[in-house]
This record gives structure tokens, sequence and C-alpha cells, in this order.
């Protein structure tokens, strides 16, 4: 039942225009990466008229060949867990990889990086057609002005040039075409959009709902760009979500959100995009006289041939780090610090979000019951910020917040009873039956200031990857602002889970190093003033009208929501102006 | 169908690459052990270092660099220099290596109680957050958790070195190998590669702070030729 929708989708890719690239010697606009920017941005551009090339710098995705979505682990060597120590060989910080989607993921023996010595960041990149949004997290929340003017609040940082206002009504457009399942909760901190029916709460996440609810916080089903009712008839290709639990190995139903499912079929079948894989970006070339933006150098991944090709217009969407190593790699006499960088900032003010921290146990009051399917749900229950939303919940010891991802049920694996029940025969088999069905816990999304000093740079020594292009290093360290909250959130955490009636098992933990939540963001952020930023309030460069950056480079602070539903409101949005200022002859 | 679509030509050839940028390889006892592609064909590669050296407070190993080629079977050359650039991963923390992905069967044989709890951390993909045990906290002296990438579950991961200009010819590699990079991954598997990671990590702690510690350098680099040798 399965392959038929994924024929049906692969359908709606047309063959290659030789023919039209042979012609084609200045594309319209050339979009770098093909993940949830690039995929929104090549959709927008097409369907507007463009004739648009998409480079991107991994290999096509099959998901007839690629996905395992419904294999069992009897199905595969070693439980599909793969053999002894393939991930230490070429995917060590791919910390989500699993066997089954390694080739989701970038080998890091030939994509390097550097840092400092006891200064690690956690470097998780998917090279494929599709990005990121072949395995993503899917949870898609709004910023609000909590966030965007958070520095008007808090005098910390800058605010964005954008208010919720002005972006509202692109997340209600991109809401729409992606399909995201929510409840309407009327928190201001997470503001309420259109939604699909929610994802049922399990029995214990109903308990932990109402714990919080007792410590005076609020726990609303999580909001996660998965179809629960019928798709759209935009939505072609795409089934509603049958609660198989395999996400991130690829979804061939397409229940999920991804670029494959959802904007690149449209794009293509505009007949106006070329998307050529396997295209590693090595720098924008530039016009001498003008110094504006005239096309890409690119390697070809397979055969190392390089290349050149020209457009009218460039839009950077290879991910927030990719697209600043590109700029920082695009210097020429006009831009000596790299592309657009004549504020200097180009780099700097680099952000993740933290975890790591929170608390786990039982619910002893769903011990011993019988186990049921409950791990096929993509998602859990969210207990949205509630550290200063206003002065009564300021709290003294730092700005800003942090949420906690929580969830209870019975998965296919005993898992955490497993491993905190000690003993061995009988007995401890006894007590991992009846303990399994009853696990609870939360983790935090936390927060993290923008600050000038963790920063990235192409690597003073030279360091280069495969193809000889320059690689970037990392300088990120958390401040006492992120220790002070984890602090707190290990505390609340605790608070929440015994209010809940849950038998408190292990809390705390260690934050996350930076970069392993995969929220990198920041290093070419968006701003009024072009001496203190690089992109304008639409995602463009200040220094060169024809290049956008739509991914999450351009963000101003890190909020402390995921950040995909963002970027993709803000790619809808840029391509809305850079399509009038194109017609207006302004690029 | 763009699915499967063999890339399609766009913009202008400015030529091929006929360089061979880097190489990746493991640590295995003291021999560094990898692969590369040229052109469909494998070339495994090793490289022993034979000694250790500190030139202007860059750490220099020397050794025989050997290549099997699918053709022209084994070549080798001595004398190969590698001089260390940079490094990625928390080198400079003791170096206990998170050993294996999260809830392989070997997690349970081989990791410490520590390496597992950081091992299962929820990762963003996690369907059911939160549904793992966190360590008993681990704070600092202001009651404060720490950060993993501080403690001792630091990300150990690579060494970068340059490696001195090699004759693609010698070694019977059509690519020109006059500036190729030796991307060094620390993993180790034996009681020897043990050895070495944590003199390496010792030893670019020494080297990479400002200014250098010479003393401890010196020390390590000591140690190095020592094992070498032995």
């Amino acid at each position: 039942m399965v392959r038929p929708l994924i024929r049906q989708v692969l359908q709606l890719f047309p063959q290659t225009h030789e023919a039209t690239l042979k012609s084609t010697r200045v594309f319209d606009a050339l979009i770098i990466g093909s993940g949830a920017s690039g995929g929104m941005a090549a959709k927008e551009l097409t369907e507007r008229g463009f004739k648009v090339l998409v480079l991107e710098a991994g290999p096509p995705v099959n998901p007839a060949r690629d996905f395992t979505h419904h294999a069992w682990p009897y199905q595969a060597m070693y439980r599909g867990f793969g053999p002894p120590g393939w991930k230490q060989q070429d995917q060590w910080m791919q910390d989500t990889a699993s066997y089954y989607s390694r080739h989701f993921y970038v080998k890091d023996s030939e994509h390097p990086y550097t840092t400092d010595p006891g200064k690690p960041f956690m470097w998780v990149r998917a090279r494929i057609v599709g990005g990121k949004t072949l395995h993503w997290g899917r949870l898609s929340w709004r910023l609000s002005d909590l966030d965007f003017k958070a520095a008007s609040q808090d005098g910390f940082g800058d605010d964005w040039p954008v208010s919720y206002s002005e972006l509202a009504p692109y997340y209600d457009r991109i809401e729409e075409f992606i399909g995201v399942a929510g409840n309407a909760d009327g928190l201001p901190q997470v503001p309420d959009g259109k939604y699909m029916p929610p994802m049922p709460l399990t029995c214990g996440e109903h308990l932990l709902r109402k714990g919080a609810e007792k410590t005076g916080r609020h726990a609303i089903s999580m909001r996660v760009a998965m179809l629960t009712s019928q798709p759209k008839s935009f939505m072609k290709g795409r089934r509603k979500c049958h609660y198989c639990g395999h996400c991130g190995d690829g979804c061939d139903v397409n229940a999920m959100f991804s670029s494959i499912a959802s904007t690149l079929p449209l794009a293509a079948a505009t007949g106006r995009m070329t998307l050529r894989p396997n295209s590693i970006v090595r720098h924008i070339v530039t016009d001498k006289n003008t110094g504006k933006a005239k096309g890409v150098a690119f390697v070809d991944r397979v055969t190392r041939d390089e290349y050149e090709v020209d457009a009218k217009v460039i839009v950077l969407a290879a991910s927030t780090l990719e697209s600043t190593r590109i700029l920082l790699n695009s210097k020429s006499e006009h831009h000596p610090q790299g592309l657009g960088n004549s504020s200097g900032v180009l780099g700097h003010y680099l952000v993740d979000h933290f975890g790591g921290i929170g608390a786990s146990g039982f619910l002893p009051m769903l011990a011993g019951r019988d186990p049921i399917n409950e791990d096929g749900k993509a998602t859990g229950i969210f207990i949205p910020r509630f550290r200063n939303l206003d002065a009564k919940t300021k709290h003294p010891k730092f700005l800003r917040g942090y949420g906690f991802e929580c969830g209870s049920g019975t998965s296919m694996f005993p898992g955490m009873a497993r491993r905190l029940i000690t003993g061995f025969g009988s007995e401890y088999k006894k007590q991992v039956r009846r303990y399994y069905t009853a696990p609870v816990g939360m983790t935090t999304r936390a927060a993290m200031l923008s600050r000038f000093e963790n920063h990235v740079e192409l690597d003073p020594s030279g360091v280069v990857d495969a193809w000889g292009i320059p690689v970037l290093k990392m300088h990120i360290q958390y401040s006492d602002n992120e220790r002070e909250m984890a602090k707190d959130a290990a505390d609340t955490s605790e608070e929440i889970l015994r209010a809940a009636g849950a038998e408190i098992v292990s809390t705390g933990g260690q934050m996350t190093a930076p970069g392993r939540i995969i929220h990198e963001l920041g290093t070419a952020r968006m701003g009024n003033d072009p001496k203190t930023s690089m992109l304008n309030k639409f995602n463009q460069l200040h220094d060169v009208k024809n290049v956008f950056v739509t991914d999450g480079a351009c963000f101003v602070s890190s909020a402390n929501q995921n950040p995909t539903l963002t970027i993709l409101a803000l790619t809808l949005r840029a391509c809305e102006y850079l399509t009038e200022e194109y017609k207006r002859g302004d690029l | 169908m763009l699915t499967e679509n063999p890339s399609p030509k766009v913009g202008r050839s400015t030529g091929n690459q006929r360089k061979l940028h880097s190489i990746h390889g493991l640590l295995r006892g003291r021999v560094v052990d990898g692969q590369f592609d040229v052109r469909d064909q494998s070339y495994r590669f090793s490289f022993v270092p034979a000694s250790a050296s500190l030139v202007e407070g860059k750490l220099i190993l020397s050794g025989r660099m050997t290549v099997h080629t699918p053709q022209l079977g084994t070549r080798f050359v001595d004398g190969v220099e590698a001089r260390l650039v940079a490094g990625q991963g928390g080198m400079g923390a003791a170096p206990v290596r998170r050993q294996l992905l999260s809830g392989t069967a070997q997690t349970s044989q081989t990791s410490t109680s520590s390496q597992k709890i950081e091992q299962e951390k929820g990762p963003e993909t996690d369907l059911q957050p939160g549904l793992q045990p966190f360590g008993s906290p681990r704070v600092d002296e202001l009651g404060r958790p720490v950060i993993e990438s501080t403690g001792p579950l630091s990300f150990v991961g690579v060494l970068y070195f340059s490696l001195s200009t090699l004759d693609g010819s010698t070694l019977g590699v059509p690519l020109d190998l006059s500036k190729v990079q030796l991307n060094l991954r620390l993993a180790p598997t034996d009681d020897l590669a043990r050895d070495l990671h944590f003199m390496f990590s010792n030893l670019t702690a020494a080297l990479f702070q400002t200014p250098i510690d010479e003393r401890a350098s010196n020390e390590q680099v000591q140690e190095l030729n020592r094992m070498f040798k032995s």
C-alpha cells in the first residue's frame, strides 16, 4: 500500500530539462540547499514564475530505497543497531543518526570542523535532498513578541527587526500548508495558529498535565507538523499519520512535513525548477565592478568536477552554519571580510538551545497494567515557558526562559525500566514488566543568550574538507545565565513530577554540549542597522541586494521554541519581498 | 525523476580537481589506518609514526606512509612529516570516548554508567521526550548543573595534521598529493591506542593554550617517542 504512494510522489517530479538547462544560461534565482527553507523558497519562487536552480550538496533520496519505515528489529542484522563501531568510523558527531537513517547524515570523516580543546561543539548535518526535514523533530511553535522584542523587555541584546504581528499572517499560511496538529491553547508565549486535531495524550501524559497544573504551569499537546486528518487538496501524495512511530527513519506516507513530500514536488510541477544534487558550493561569485553576486562556484561531490553557474538572485538556505561558511568563503575585493560583512558580525551571535536537564520516574498508578501500543505516537506534551513572562514571573537569576518536553507511555523495549531496575533472574524480569508500562519523563528546551563572543570563523590553521573547501572553527560556551536556568529547570522538573504523583528515579542531568539540540541559529543576523547586522528585515544582505539568507542564520535570538516554523515563515515572507523587488528591478 | 536524478548539466566547467585534499584514518595501536577513493577506486593507506618532535610549538610526527593501490600493490615512503594544525572535540579533557550509539547491544557491555546516561539523553527526534534516566545531579560550586562538554564525557574527536609533500607517482596515486591533510580520528579500541589518545589529549591541551605549556608538551612528546619505540 505504501509503495504506490511513493510512486505518486515521485511522479510529481518531472524529468530533468536538459534542453532547458542548456538554453538557460542565467537562472532567475539560485537556491543553495533543499531543506526546510530551500524547499520553501523553491516552491514560492517557481510558483511566482522564476526559473530556479536548486543546488543540494548531498545525494538524491529515493524513499523506496532509503526509508526503512516499518522494519522490525529482527529483520536486520544486529537488530537494526548496526555492526559495533560503525558510528565511530564515520559519523561520530551525528548524534541522532541511527543505523537505519545514517545515509541522511554527513560523514564526519569528510566534513570536518575544528574546536578548541575542552570546548566542543556537536554539529549534526544532513546533506541530502530534503536536508534535515527527512528526520526533523517536527515541533512547530510560533515565536511571540516575548521573543521578537525580548531586548526591549529585559535589556539584553537586540530586538528582531520584525514583530509578531508582521509575521503572524505568514505563520498562518505556513501552518495551513505544512499541516500542524495541535490545540489552540490561548497562551501568549506560544501564540495559537491553524491546527489539525492534536495527537491524543497517553494516560501518563494526562497525569503529568494535571501535575503541572497543580504547580501553576500549563501543559499542552505538542504542536507537530504531522497530518492527523485527511490531507487537503494541495497536499498531493501525503497521507494521514498511521502512528507507526518511525518518523526519524523517513516517513514514506509523507504524513510528516518534509521538502521531498511537500515543497519540492510543487516546485518541480511548475516545470521551472532544476535541482542538482551532489553540488557543493565553494563560494558565491561576485561582479568585480558592482560587488553584486552573479553566480556560484561549486564542485561535484562525486566526480570532483568544478563548475560556475550564473543567477540573478542567490538565496542561501544551506542551514545556519553552512550558509555562514559560504559567505565567509566568498571573500573578494568588494567584500574582504566575507560576502556582505562590512559590519563584521558575520559568524557572530551563535546560539543553540540546551537540553539534558530534567527528571524521570514512574507513575505507580500505571505500573502493572496491561501493556498497550503507545510508542507509535510521534509526540508528547509540552510545558511552555513560565519564567520571565511578566513582572510576576520574573526570575532573579536569569533572563528569558525554557520549556519542558515531556512524555509517558509504553514502548517496544523496556527502555528506562530495564536500565533502572537492578537485580537479575525472574524477579528482575517481573519488575521490568511491571514498571515498563509506567515511565514518565521531562527534559528541557531552553533559550541561550545571543552573545558576540560565541562565533564561528574560517579555521585559521587552514583545515579543509574533502573537497578542499575551508572549514569552520567553532567558539561557543554557555554563560552564567544558561547555567542558572539549568539549575532552575532541574528543580522545577522534579517539583512537577512529584505533583503528578510520580516516583522520582532521577533528576538533574548535564546540560547538552552546544549544537547537540540541532537548533544552531544566528551568525548572519537580521537587524535594522547595517553596522550591527548582516540582513535587513526581509532576509536580504544589507550590502548585496541580490543575496538573501533565509535559514536559521538570520535569527537574532534563540527564544526557546523549535525554530523551523519560524524559518519557513520568514522564507515565505522573504520570497514575497524578493519577487516585488525583482519586478521593480531593484535587485 | 528528481529523486534519482543524475546530476544535470548546469553552468560551465572550470576544471577537475586533481588534488587529494584530505584523508581520514583511525588510530589502531600506533597505526593510522584509513582509506580514500579516487575515481571509484579505493586506496587503503596507513601512517606509522616513528618519532615525535616539537618545532616552533607545533607537534610533528614523522614516519612511514604506505598506500595499497588497486593496480600497483603496496607502495611506501619513509620520513613523511605530519604537522598538527588543529583539533575537534574535547581533546583537552579526559579522553573517555562516547563509545557506541545509544542502546546498542554493546552499550550495556562496555560503557560506564555515566557514559550510558550520556548516550541516552533525548535527542531532538525523540518520540517520547524525556523518557530516559538522568544522572545523579552533577553540579558546580554554585549548585548549577555542569555541561557535558566540560566533564569527563566530552566529545573526543579528531586531530588534523598537515602532511609534508608527497609524490603521487611514488605512491601510485594518480593525483596531486602536494598538500594533503590527515584527519586522525581517535576512537581507541585497544590499549596502546587508548594510551596514545590520552597523551594526544594532554599534548593538545598544552599546545593549544596561550602561552604554550612547554614543559608539559615536552614531557608528552618524550613519552610519545618512548611509546613509538616500544
